[in-house]
């Protein structure tokens, strides 16, 4: 869960210069993070069970606790992940909120913007299962059996329903691999700073 | 009166996936839980009231209006669910996540599903009239239909798809601008 704080640290930081506030209210700034938070907490107590009846009680109360506060999240980010995914640490969803997932499993570094959406195929009822360090852009839709790589960089509304390799930049509906870069960070960048932008507009400028 | 609850029954028995009959317990569980009933509810309550309008007889039960206010004012808020009460909607509607869901001027044949992030409503320039969707039609998640087209029945539109034109009958169609990718697609074991 420190992680998740740290990732959107790092990412103000990249975006802003170095953030004024202190990790410890890291929560307190951010809607994402809370509903991370609460989806955690939410997962965690899916698959625990109390030992023993004098535990029975405080696991009760806490899990009702739970319940509410992840209410309360998916209300005020309007977003709603189902309590089976599992995340791995340091995962950064969108403040902005709208965002519908259920994957199987999305790997550490990944970063989620607003108005994602991420399920299953409706006919084959199996989820994706996402690498690590996935920049996910607004409006994308990931969806099937599949598995995106490592690295991968999505841009907006991609709509995406094969499986990716490693390092690949994927753009379109439906969405194809346009480049597999091997740094994405300056791409990613470019991405924030001027979303209209193709993708092959940004790989030219990121590999000059 | 009791047309209006058929319909909403309607709709109820599209979020119960199992055979078995629909007990007061899990309707009333279903009310409590699930976002997109809670919407097309509001909005039958809202349609119903406007019919309350035309009838003198019932204009006492018009002082339910704020009522109905409030509870759009809180689907839209909490949910991000606009259903116009200008848009016809079809009995059995299932609405099967939230947020981003704008319906208006549209009419929607019965036993249709809609998902997230779906937007139906006439383009800027049409004058009120929206595009017309048949029976049993699947729109997938973040589709978008602007503008006067027509969707015959039992057509699927795919996840993310742009519609631009007018959709023949079971098509399944994707991308942006939505092209046929199946010709006499069966979406009848998923809607």
């Amino acid at each position: 869960m420190l992680d998740d704080a740290r990732l959107a640290r790092k990412l103000a930081a990249d975006r802003h210069g170095p953030p004024a506030w202190p990790l410890a209210l890291a929560w307190l700034r951010s809607p994402g993070l809370r509903l991370m938070a609460t989806h955690r907490l939410a997962h965690h107590f899916e698959r625990t069970r109390p030992r023993g009846l004098h535990r029975l009680l405080p696991f009760l109360a806490a899990k009702v606790l739970v319940v509410v506060a992840r209410q309360v999240a998916v209300v005020a980010t309007k977003s709603e992940i189902t309590p089976d995914t599992r995340f791995d640490g340091g995962v950064s969803l969108s403040d902005r909120g709208h965002i519908i997932a259920g994957a199987r499993h999305i790997g550490s570094g990944t970063v989620i913007h607003e108005r994602v959406t991420i399920g299953m195929d409706i006919r084959r009822e199996v989820k994706p299962t996402i690498g690590r360090e996935v920049w996910i852009s607004a409006r994308c839709v990931v969806y099937g059996d599949i598995t995106v790589g490592n690295g991968v960089t999505l841009m907006p509304r991609t709509i995406l329903s094969r499986s990716v390799p490693d390092g690949a930049v994927v753009e379109g509906n439906p969405g194809r691999v346009v480049g597999i870069v091997p740094d994405h960070a300056a791409l990613r960048r470019r991405l924030l700073d001027s979303p209209g932008d193709t993708a092959a507009d940004l790989i030219g400028q990121a590999t000059r | 009166m009791t047309g209006r609850f058929g319909t909403l029954r309607e709709d109820l028995r599209r979020y119960h996936f199992s055979p078995a009959p629909l007990r007061p317990g899990h309707a009333l569980r279903s009310i409590w839980t699930l976002p997109g009933f809670q919407a097309v509810a509001v909005y039958r309550f809202g349609r119903w009231l406007r019919e309350c309008r035309r009838r003198p007889a019932s204009w006492p039960l018009l002082a339910l209006t704020p009522l109905f206010w409030l509870l759009q004012g809180y689907v839209q808020c909490a949910y991000d669910i606009r259903l116009d009460q200008g848009a016809d909607l079809g009995a059995g509607l299932y609405i099967g996540h939230f947020g981003g869901i704008y319906l208006a001027s549209c009419r929607l044949g019965h036993h249709c599903a809609i998902q997230q992030e779906v937007r139906i409503h006439p383009a800027a320039g049409d004058a009120g009239n929206g595009p017309e969707i048949g029976d049993r039609v699947w729109i997938g998640a973040h589709a978008t239909i602007v503008g006067q087209h027509r969707i015959a029945g039992e057509s699927t539109i795919g996840a993310g798809s742009v519609v631009v034109g007018d959709v023949a009958a079971r098509c399944l169609m994707l991308g942006s601008p939505a092209r046929v990718a199946r010709w006499d697609y069966d979406n009848s074991e998923f809607l």
